[in-house]
């Protein structure tokens, strides 16, 4: 049944979510055509005929009025709006996921989604690994528009110096670095889990309110997230002085971001199973 | 209360049922046992505990004391693959076409009759490529009742499956419902519009502030009151 929901699931966004990666991919490739003409004909074209709005001038940083080309006014749009684009793309489809979620589950339609053959938790988990899928395929496509923007730019020779670099930088470590880097890591592929479990827990607490659920939901997002960074900030204080006591300055470090990882982790599970439990026993449609 | 012979399995069982709100008690301390092939009507006034019952059965809602059985199992994926629920709002996405709906319901329940469905909307002459925002409110209403009544399941569950329909709809669902409704199968309806399902029915629960205040067949309530079950109804629940 798992696989009948994910393509459910999948179904119901993966238009909208398609059309996002398809538009942001057209984006890179034009600001890179845009960059092509620009190489090559850099002075061809002037132009004093505003262009798409923004004017066939622009005003320098010494007050000069500076006339310019079409090429440039190409390159200059195409470029804002893909750095628009790339900016706004994760917390758009986020909120997609989000909207989503409540519509399915807390909304009318969730006496579809509930009255399926279907546990709960099975429910969850497809709505979960729906959205983590969805969040990794948007950051492999920024990643790949930023490599077609900056195909020719930076080469093939210069990406493999870096990343031979960043080897050797990894191995010139000491064992605390390497420590930390790996809780860094760990820290940064969980973060997606946590954001998401964290909305999907103020929803599901929304629930147990009578009226005015989303903005329950809301409010207690934002509670969580102060209460979270309080206790962060006061756990950290005793964590340092703690460790101060039995390691020294760098395992101190280690040992923090270590703590604040598996703090992390923790949350995040204990998000899933309050979701999971006040949609298995405490739902109550609107 | 029993609304089912000696020889008849148990479709729907409540044991010292309650379930409340907070403060507010939607359904009381109630016992109810539902047998085999029947149509039953949940009739009560608004706010007597009808839905409450039909979500409680539907696995949507979780019994605050006692329980609540369907074929003998508690409430949960089993049952719900053996229960067809009706809801009293619309719940279908307004992105789905009725051959979307019609997949989605083939791919979840083993006893949806894709068929009958398709053949059904077809009768009425709606466009089963339509979006369902397209669609008008009784069209709506008509399209979820064929899928809801294509299930082959054990308990049709069907929550103001009339209320806020005009009456040509209302024979439409009353007839779909009962030719839909096979030996085996059992279906609880709830509402208020008692004249309109009366004909349809084999037995009544009437309902009042959570707790049962009749339960049996509905031609002996007719003989018993000598008067119809909607004029018993309105005697019952007069305000």
């Amino acid at each position: 049944m798992l696989g009948k929901l994910l393509k459910y699931e999948f179904k119901s966004t993966g238009l909208f979510f398609l059309i996002a990666y398809a538009v942001t991919f057209m984006t890179a490739v034009a600001v890179r055509i845009s960059y092509v003409i620009l190489s090559r004909f850099p002075n061809t074209y002037s132009t004093e005929i505003p262009l798409f709005g923004l004017g066939g001038y622009y005003t320098n940083s010494e007050g000069q009025e500076v006339v310019l080309t079409l090429a440039q006014a190409f390159n200059y749009a195409t470029s804002q709006a893909f750095i628009s684009l790339i900016g706004i793309l994760p917390t758009v489809l986020l909120v997609i996921l989000l909207y989503r979620f409540y519509r399915s589950m807390y909304s009318t339609e969730g006496n579809l989604t509930h009255t399926l053959p279907v546990g709960s938790s099975t429910i969850l988990a497809s709505k979960a690994i729906a959205a983590i899928i969805w969040m990794f395929a948007t950051a492999f496509v920024v990643v790949v528009s930023l490599a077609v923007v900056f195909w020719g730019v930076v080469s093939f020779d210069d990406l493999s110096r870096f990343f031979r670099e960043l080897v050797d930088v990894y191995f010139d470590m000491d064992a605390a670095g390497r420590a930390c880097l790996w809780a860094l890591m760990v820290g940064a592929f969980f973060a997606p889990f946590f954001r998401l479990f964290l909305c999907y827990a103020s929803f599901a607490l929304g629930q147990l309110f009578n009226k005015h659920r989303v903005l329950a939901a809301i409010l207690i997002y934002a509670g969580i997230y102060m209460l979270g960074s309080f206790l962060l900030i006061l756990g950290g204080s005793f964590c340092i002085a703690w460790l101060a006591t039995v390691a020294s300055d760098e395992w101190m470090l280690v040992g923090i971001v270590w703590a604040i990882v598996a703090l992390e982790v923790i949350c995040t599970v204990g998000f899933y199973v309050v979701t999971d439990r006040i949609t298995n026993k405490r739902l109550t449609l609107e | 209360m029993s609304l089912k012979g000696m020889n008849m399995a148990s479709i729907l069982e409540c044991r010292n049922l309650s379930k409340t709100y907070g403060p507010v008690v939607a359904i009381d301390q109630m016992d109810l046992v539902m047998g085999e092939d029947r149509i039953v009507g949940r009739l009560g006034p608004n706010g007597s505990g009808k839905t409450t019952l039909m979500k409680l059965a539907a696995g949507l809602l979780q019994p605050t004391s006692g329980e609540i059985l369907v074929a003998g199992q508690k409430v949960g994926p089993a049952t719900k693959a053996l229960v067809s629920y009706l809801p009293d709002q619309t719940y279908l996405p307004a992105s789905m076409n009725s051959l979307k709906a019609i997949e989605m319901f083939k791919d979840f329940y083993s006893d949806f009759d894709a068929a009958k469905a398709m053949e059904m909307i077809k009768r009425l002459g709606i466009d089963p490529n339509m979006r369902f925002k397209a669609l008008s409110k009784g069209n709506k209403e008509k399209i979820q009742l064929i899928l809801v009544m294509s299930r082959n399941a054990r308990l049709f569950v069907l929550d103001e499956p009339i209320g806020g329909v005009d009456p040509a709809t209302r024979d439409f669902i009353l007839q779909t419902i009962v030719s839909n409704h096979q030996a085996g199968s059992s279906v609880l309806i709830s509402t208020h519009l008692v004249a309109d399902v009366e004909p349809i029915l084999d037995d009544v629960v009437m309902i009042n502030s959570g707790r049962v205040v009749y339960a049996g067949g509905a031609e002996e309530m007719r003989r018993q009151r000598g008067k119809t079950l909607d004029a018993a109804f309105r005697e019952e629940f007069r305000c």
